[in-house]
């Protein structure tokens, strides 16, 4: 652990005011909790609501793992578990089982998660309806009052056009048939895992100062409508590394001719699938 | 005591904050304190826990209690927390003695629901007594609480707050070393 820093990182006053952001958004399912979101030693966007969120939940007999677009071992995801060995001094891991605390950037990992790990997700934009509606005030009162036809609307009019809805990532979700819910930018694939979830779900978003929360068992429905019901992705290649075909599978471009192989984005569940 | 609040802020307050995540996350579950090293004589070890864990210069605390001078002069003491006479003002409350209804304590704005007050019950037993079982986000099925020491007409007034949804209070049950966490989406089916 470097000098200096406190455990974690974050002063403990701010730990405090977090957590207690924390329990109000466990409290209310969905509902973004506006919180004093602090400068991290990174920029918006790399996952600081994320950080500050698995700052102040960790401990030191925690096992951290963390992945980028489901990957153990990109830049993001490096950068974090070494900024948390450096400042906590904790196990990291990339198996997803031995993990107690998994932050993530837009996957979930294709491996069941149980009721003693805690997901946090990191959220560039928290508002589902920020496209729809820019003013934060008038966003808030649509929340307040349930007032989602905007939205329902949106995805109408998608379906007139392309014939289906063509939001493929974060894809809104109603969570506790309450609050919409914006899932942070995972795949479509991934809302299903979302629905009675056994981990408790925690979203952090950095830039725009907002915690949310999805508790273990509690209902997470993709908006469709009773003629279009939602369809996750599913592709006609199997994974080029592990053959499997019911993972997420990243399309990746192999040489100047364009020709292309399928890999799975879970490169943990892809080595694990390896293995057996 | 020579310090004040938790003697090693940083990792008790992080077990500490553990079980209460846990307890808010499975609604019904008990949680139980190992940290024993900090009592009052008026509060229970699971609700100086909390104290010292949540509250600071930050939150508006409202005291119910027969010893409301002692208590208020050790959270004032441990939290530097504002001690505030007005149920409608305060973040959190803690009601160790008398009757209470849910009513008039915040239960935040329609915009807003995270305003609420968050209630510290202390009760008497959380193993004998009256049989409660919950539903709602973070239980599987059902859970069964068994209580005694708790409000009038308990059943009736969690219905009623968790009715009102997104608004409400949110509660914890305390009693000796043990927490059971009641957020607002909470209802009680039997």
């Amino acid at each position: 652990m470097i000098d200096g820093f406190n455990f974690a990182y974050l002063d403990e006053a701010t730990k405090r005011m977090i957590r207690r952001t924390i329990l109000k958004a466990i409290c209310i399912p969905g509902y973004q909790c506006p919180f004093g979101g602090r400068e991290m030693p990174l920029a918006y966007g790399w996952g600081t609501g994320g950080i500050q969120v698995t700052a102040s939940i960790i401990g030191i007999n925690d096992t951290l793992k963390v992945i980028d677009q489901g990957a153990d071992d990109t830049t993001n995801a490096i950068s974090i578990k070494n900024f948390f060995k450096k400042v906590c001094k904790i196990e990291t891991t990339e198996d997803t089982e031995k993990a107690t605390i998994i932050q993530t950037r837009h996957r979930i990992p294709e491996k069941k998660l149980s009721e003693n790990q805690i997901l946090v997700y990191q959220v560039p934009q928290p508002e589902p309806l920020r496209r729809l509606e820019p003013k934060e005030q008038e966003t808030r009162k649509l929340h307040a009052y349930e007032e989602y036809a905007l939205m329902h609307v949106k995805l109408y009019e998608e379906i007139s056009h392309f014939g289906s809805v063509i939001k493929t990532y974060a894809y809104p979700v109603r969570t506790n048939k309450r609050y919409i819910t914006d899932p942070s930018p995972t795949p479509k694939f991934d809302n299903p895992k979302m629905d009675f979830m056994e981990a408790l779900q925690l979203f952090g978003a950095g830039r725009e100062r907002r915690i949310y929360a999805i508790p273990p068992y509690t209902s997470v429905q993709s908006l469709d409508f009773e003629d279009h019901p939602f369809q996750i992705q599913t592709w006609d290649e199997r994974c080029d590394i592990c053959g499997s075909n019911n993972s997420y599978l990243d399309e990746i471009i192999i040489n100047d001719k364009g020709e292309k192989k399928f890999i799975c984005s879970d490169t943990n569940y892809c080595e694990k699938n390896l293995k057996t | 005591m020579e310090h004040v609040g938790f003697k090693n802020k940083t990792f008790e307050s992080q077990e500490a904050f553990h079980l209460i995540l846990q307890a808010t996350a499975n609604p019904g579950k008990k949680v139980k304190f190992m940290n024993h090293n900090y009592s009052q004589e008026d509060l229970h070890i699971s609700s100086v826990n909390i104290i010292f864990t949540l509250l600071d210069l930050d939150t508006n605390v409202f005291i119910q209690s027969a010893q409301e001078n002692i208590i208020s002069n050790f959270i004032k003491l441990h939290t530097g927390s504002p001690i505030t006479k007005n149920k409608v003002e305060s973040d959190f409350a803690i009601v160790t003695h008398g009757d209470l209804d849910f009513e008039s304590f915040n239960d935040g704005l329609d915009q807003y629901p995270d305003k609420s007050t968050t209630i510290i019950i202390q009760i008497q037993s959380m193993s004998e007594g009256e049989d409660f079982v919950l539903s709602g986000p973070g239980i599987k099925n059902s859970n069964q609480i068994t209580l005694r020491g708790i409000p009038h007409n308990f059943k009736e007034k969690i219905n009623s707050n968790s009715s009102k949804f997104p608004r409400g209070v949110d509660i914890f049950l305390t009693c000796n070393d043990e927490l059971i966490s009641l957020p607002r989406t909470i209802k009680i089916i039997n």
